[in-house]
């Protein structure tokens, strides 16, 4: 192990923590939730299109 | 959060957080989303599905060329097409100030789709 | 009063007192409130920001709480942002979900996640792939080759296809053998397909916590086996990337 462990430990650990926070975890839908991260909903929504589109090629690549 | 995360590395540490620090651009731009700079999230947004679409017929064509099942005259109308596709999408790109980092990184599933 | 969830488990863990304070790196603390319904007991506080002022700080903070919990707990834990509008909603929650959010429980019983990745050095990297653009098959050079501008173009991107295509077959081979080191300990494991062009291997995987010291060796082996590549291991986390469960 190398000296700057500490900043790679630092740089990992935000990296991986945000990753999993923001994208990763137990959902809750419906309306007795209200999200203090309303603005992620964009992005997510991207998320689902892009993978959806992943997924498509894919089918049409078995063929 | 304590910084004991890190169980195992190896190499260089700066070629490691240089990349980690691309990987983490994502999330920052998640993060650093306001009202004020939503609307350019927006043309980002947009041409980022934009280029995956062009990427993808890109790709397409790369498939039909190597199935040889193209006449030359198709082909050279192909190359034609997809070569003002992409000078167009340079234009736009340039027009909202993104670059092509901007629009790859959400590309990601390109990479393992074709 | 909205309350903010961090995380469900199985009401039979607890053996301790039901209320405790975490102190936050900045000083502050958050008073965190159990709620229990149909054996399933949910981690709450009570919001008190209105509007985080700092995200980024909000979101690390809330994590560290979720982090020290799992040390104690068998947890699910929740995406941030899980704001439930009253106590009472989330005995609601608990109890319309209690089959989802049980088979999710199982699943994580005793195991915490891992992530896994392997980077290219740089230098590695274009010692691989630079030399191989410019081949071609046989059969399309000539199709490809004129003195057209098109046809260059097309030439030039059909290059930078193979050299891509190359560069996929040999991440996949990559990870067909780390999946299979992986099987050993785990039948838990996703890879992530959204690589960037040095990170060849983006796995998380869930484990028991008594494997861990099979797991770092197993990680040192694959290292030796690729002294060409920088792994990386991190962890234990709570296992986000394994509860990905909706509550209705």
């Amino acid at each position: 192990m190398q000296e700057n462990l500490y900043d790679i430990n630092k740089e990992i650990t935000i990296l991986d923590v945000l990753d999993r926070v923001l994208t990763k975890g137990v959902v809750i839908t419906g309306d007795i939730v209200i999200s203090v991260a309303d603005i992620d909903l964009v992005y997510l929504g991207l998320r689902v299109l892009l993978s959806s589109v992943e997924t498509m090629e894919k089918r049409k690549a078995v063929k | 959060m304590e910084n004991d995360k890190v169980l195992f590395y190896a190499g260089s540490s700066n070629e490691i957080i240089e990349e980690l620090e691309k990987m983490n651009s994502g999330i920052q731009g998640r993060i650093n989303a306001t009202p004020e700079n939503v609307e350019s999230g927006l043309a980002k947004l947009v041409l980022t599905l934009v280029e995956l679409i062009r990427k993808l017929m890109e790709k397409q064509a790369m498939r039909r060329i190597e199935g040889d099942s193209l006449t030359e005259d198709q082909i050279e109308n192909l190359g034609e097409t997809l070569m003002k596709l992409e000078n167009k999408m340079d234009e736009l790109k340039k027009i909202f100030n993104l670059t092509d980092k901007d629009l790859n990184l959400n590309l990601g599933p390109l990479g393992d789709l074709l | 009063m909205p309350v903010i969830v961090y995380a469900v488990f199985d009401s039979r863990q607890i053996n301790d007192a039901l209320s405790s304070i975490y102190v936050l790196p900045s000083g502050s603390s958050v008073q965190i409130e159990y709620i229990s319904a149909n054996e399933l007991t949910a981690i709450v506080s009570v919001q008190t920001a209105n509007k985080p002022a700092d995200y980024q700080h909000e979101v690390l903070a809330y994590a560290g709480i979720v982090d020290k919990i799992s040390t104690q707990y068998s947890i699910l834990p929740m995406r941030y942002g899980s704001v439930v509008a009253s106590s009472a909603d989330v005995i609601v929650l608990l109890e319309k979900n209690s089959e989802s959010i049980r088979n999710g429980l199982n699943k994580i019983m005793n195991k915490e996640e891992y992530s896994l990745r392997i980077l290219f050095s740089h230098e590695h990297h274009s010692a691989i792939f630079n030399e191989e653009c410019g081949d071609v098959p046989q059969s399309l050079t000539g199709i490809l080759q004129g003195d057209s501008e098109t046809k260059n173009y097309l030439l030039k991107k059909y290059q930078k296809h193979r050299a891509e295509e190359k560069r996929l077959q040999y991440i996949e081979k990559i990870h067909s053998f780390v999946a299979q080191d992986l099987k050993k300990i785990t039948e838990f494991v996703d890879f992530n397909k959204r690589l960037s062009p040095a990170l060849i291997v983006d796995a998380v995987l869930l484990i028991e916590r008594s494997a861990k010291g099979e797991l770092l060796s197993l990680v040192a082996h694959i290292q030796s086996i690729y002294p060409q590549y920088n792994v990386i291991l991190t962890g234990p986390w709570p296992p986000y990337n394994f509860a990905q469960i909706k509550l209705e």
